[in-house]
């Protein structure tokens, strides 16, 4: 894990993005769910960045909206650049499955009526692509046979080393992994986690969507954290040896409720999407919560990384 | 009460790998046991067979000497799931799901957080740490005498680990209930236990 990346490339540039949902509430009245407010991540090529939030903050809404693959209700806000021109969905459609891959959270991704084999080949029968296939298997512990069958005869764990195995088959220039490995046992979650890390070495870039934090300080570079809807800090991962260089309080809350860091925690919640704070929606938890807070807050540089945060030094 | 696992052996079906083979446990009231096994062991096949959801198909469960089959109406041995969203009617608000419980205490729902507006909503409009509450709580009845927790705060957030754990603890202190916590985590089950058993390095020798 080297530094210097302000010499590398930017592979995708996410700025402030928002996804909303219209809802139809009470009868015919539509309400609109901010599920993401402000989404901040940068990738550079070669890295691998982490973007670390708790079930339920609308994480996986990052990956669908830079595929393009979100429900017709959802709205996008905010800027998106891919290589330094705009993602937008004529491009989404061309690099999609090609040069961006998506390891996706659930095998309800997957074509239920396609054998696997055909699926992970994307319905390649050339030889290269045979034995590409066979080779990627071979690492995860899948037999042949495995490659035969069709998605529901599959177990969760082989489902999910199927799902990993679809990002493996290409040259892709950025692999997004949306929870990648829950049900994993840890030898396998480090393996995947490896084969990422590889990828990221090899020049793509690597954004790994993820819940737990400790699993990322293993094998990323950076960590974006992001709290009901917004991301409160970008991080290198070697902040988190010390509460002291993290910026923002919820990182450093996150920090001392590891268990080898003390186990301490704050009280509340994370706020549901429909009672969200205005401002920093972090504010109801903190001690330094005023008025100001209650305002807009910017996404500001700080000590190498980037915090938002009025109070953070 | 001593809650006792006497050779244990499973397999799911004739054809399929044996899972359990020949493994004993013993857990008293007083004690916090936490369990860390290797991959494919069968964690949560155990928990099921400890609180009466499968039948071993060698070896015996035994509550103060009793088979735990023998104890009709409410199962003194409660188990709490990884993924609480499969376990609680999608179709019900959180407040009927609650009162699959047994007696619930006011005391349990406001130490676990649980907000009283959260009660009219449900599952799919809650968090997976906020649903997770719901399901500690509805495990927490009168007549729980041991708690099996099987990976329950893997998909949370590292606060609400500490928060619902450190609950846990003092709730099964408080009342006398005795724990098994599995995890995959060396340093969580350090922090919440009195006693840890490792069978990666048992089996090993």
């Amino acid at each position: 894990m080297e530094s210097g990346k302000n010499t590398r490339k930017v592979i995708l540039d996410i700025e402030n993005l928002s996804v909303s949902f219209s809802q139809y509430d009470k009868g015919f009245a539509k309400a609109d769910l901010d599920v993401i407010r402000d989404l901040n991540v940068t990738v550079h090529e070669g890295e691998m960045v982490a973007v670390v939030g708790s079930s339920g903050s609308g994480k996986s809404l990052l990956a669908h909206g830079i595929l393009g693959i979100l429900p017709y209700n959802a709205r996008l806000g905010g800027r998106m650049l891919y290589e330094g021109e705009e993602l937008t969905r004529k491009r989404q459609e061309a690099l999609r499955g090609n040069e961006i891959v998506l390891v996706p959270q659930s095998v309800a991704f997957l074509d239920p009526l396609m054998k696997i084999g055909p699926q992970i080949r994307k319905g390649k029968k050339d030889a290269a692509a045979r034995e590409k296939l066979d080779r990627i298997f071979e690492g995860y512990h899948l037999k042949k046979e495995v490659q035969e069958l069709y998605p529901f005869e599959l177990s969760g764990g082989m489902n999910r080393r199927v799902l990993v195995s679809t990002a493996m088959m290409g040259n892709p220039r950025l692999v997004i992994a949306d929870e990648p490995t829950p049900g994993l046992h840890m030898k396998m979650v480090r393996r995947v986690m490896e084969h990422f890390r590889e990828m990221a070495d090899r020049g793509a870039g690597v954004l790994l969507i993820t819940h737990d934090l400790e699993q990322a300080l293993e094998v990323a570079d950076r960590v974006a954290v992001f709290y009901a809807g917004t991301t409160v800090e970008d991080a290198d991962v070697k902040d988190f040896i010390k509460e002291e260089t993290l910026r923002h309080p919820y990182s450093r809350a996150l920090w001392r409720a590891l268990p080898q860091n003390g186990f301490r925690f704050i009280g509340g919640t994370q706020p549901y999407v429909k009672d969200m704070p205005k401002g920093c929606p972090f504010g109801p938890r903190c001690d330094r919560y005023c008025e100001a807070c209650q305002g807009e807050i910017p996404y500001r540089k700080l000590r190498g990384g980037k915090v938002r945060c009025l109070y953070a030094q | 009460m001593i809650l006792e696992a006497k050779h244990i052996s499973f397999r799911y079906g004739k054809e399929t790998r044996q899972i359990l083979n020949d493994f004993s446990l013993k857990l008293s009231q007083e004690e916090r046991l936490g369990l860390i096994a290797p991959s494919g062991f069968g964690k949560t096949t155990f928990c099921k067979i400890l609180a009466g959801y499968e039948k071993p198909d060698v070896g015996e469960i035994l509550l103060d000497g009793r088979p735990v089959s023998d104890y009709k109406g409410y199962c003194p041995v409660q188990m709490i799931w990884q993924h609480p969203e499969q376990v609680v009617n999608p179709r019900l608000r959180m407040r009927e799901v609650l009162a699959e419980g047994d007696h619930l205490e006011q005391r349990v729902l406001d130490g676990l957080g649980i907000e009283p507006d959260w009660m009219n909503r449900y599952p799919a409009e809650l968090s997976g740490g906020e649903m997770q509450r719901f399901c500690i709580a509805r495990a927490l009845g009168e007549r729980t005498r041991f708690i099996l927790a099987d990976e329950i705060s893997t998909m949370l957030d590292l606060i609400t680990q500490s928060q619902i754990w450190s609950f846990l603890v003092d709730e099964v202190e408080r009342k006398g209930i005795g724990l098994l916590a599995v995890s995959h985590s060396m340093p969580l089950l350090k922090q919440v236990c009195t006693r840890v058993r490792d069978l990666e390095e048992e089996l090993r020798g």
